[in-house]
């Protein structure tokens, strides 16, 4: 395990869910004030614990995000990869003893949610594609008119 | 072939002419040579050797913990310029800065992929991956040939 990669993740996923999680009380309270609901306490804790869930899930994606074998795919796979993860437990935190949520609704919401999800990310990732293979083919035609300078693998001893 | 070495007080730069009657291999290997001479940095091995590298064997120079390194594909170097001084350095030598930490040689980049946000990864010819930050990526498309900015 890399010790620095993982420090790192640890740290960059802290203010990933901070934001997040501050964002998100945001909302709640202006759901609140709209409606007029009073925000119980309880509510709160349990946005906070899920956010701590959602905290350690972050802290592996970004881990995961960085090992080699990730780095040769396509970034999108690690995404949906792990949608199902923060799906499940972004729900193991707010249905239980949720009156207003069932299972039923998390039947349609689940696969809503994973495939709707997935569907976007390949969709922005055909797209960013199509421009980076342009980029690719101004790549080569920078390797072509550079061929006298390229770059020379250095052999072990260091020549 | 003969050698003639003349001292010039003032010239500015040291200049070297070559005189052939062909462009034959001998002095293909004479600006090879002339070449290289200037196309080296002072790198620090781990035992703390000073070697010359040369600039066409460097994958990337990264910034870390205030101190700057280059990267083969075969060792690390402690380099003893910032990374600002090889950013005037290298931008004429198809090297190209493409984070806050990172200045990458675009002769050692085999790919170009998509990431996150705005981000790109670039697959280095050792099969490492280094990532442009969105800031950056204008940067890498104009040393690449291309107009726009993102």
């Amino acid at each position: 395990m890399d010790s620095s990669r993982l420090k790192q993740a640890f740290k960059k996923a802290f203010s990933v869910v901070t934001a997040v999680f501050s964002a998100s009380v945001v909302l709640l309270a202006g759901i609140s004030a709209l409606y007029g609901e009073l925000i119980y306490p309880e509510v709160v804790g349990r946005l906070f614990l899920v956010f701590v869930m959602l905290y350690f899930l972050t802290v592996v994606r970004m881990y995961v995000a960085g090992t080699r074998w990730a780095c040769n795919k396509p970034y999108i796979l690690v995404n949906i990869m792990f949608a199902p993860l923060y799906f499940g437990f972004a729900v193991l935190g707010l249905f239980p003893g949720n009156p207003f949520l069932s299972a039923k609704d998390l039947l349609i919401a689940a696969p809503t949610f994973i495939i709707s999800f997935a569907i976007a990310q390949i969709v922005v990732y055909v797209y960013k594609k199509a421009n980076t293979d342009r980029m690719n083919d101004a790549l080569n035609e920078f390797h072509k008119e550079h061929q006298n300078d390229g770059y020379e693998e250095e052999l072990v001893d260091g020549n | 072939m003969r050698l003639f070495l003349k001292e010039i007080k003032d010239l500015k730069e040291t200049e070297v002419e070559i005189r052939y009657r062909e462009r034959d291999e001998e002095v293909e290997n004479l600006i090879s040579a002339v070449n290289s001479a200037h196309d080296k940095l002072i790198g620090v091995k781990d035992n703390g050797d000073c070697v010359p590298v040369s600039f066409t064997k460097i994958l990337y120079f990264e910034a870390v913990d205030r101190g700057v390194f280059a990267y083969t594909s075969a060792s690390v170097y402690k380099i003893r310029n910032t990374l600002y001084e090889l950013e005037d350095t290298c931008s004429s030598k198809s090297f190209v800065r493409i984070s806050k930490s990172t200045i990458v040689n675009l002769n050692a980049v085999r790919k170009i992929t998509p990431d996150d946000g705005r981000k790109l990864r670039l697959l280095l010819a050792n099969g490492e991956t280094v990532i442009v930050s969105r800031g950056f990526v204008g940067d890498l498309k104009k040393s690449l040939g291309m107009k726009g900015d993102a």
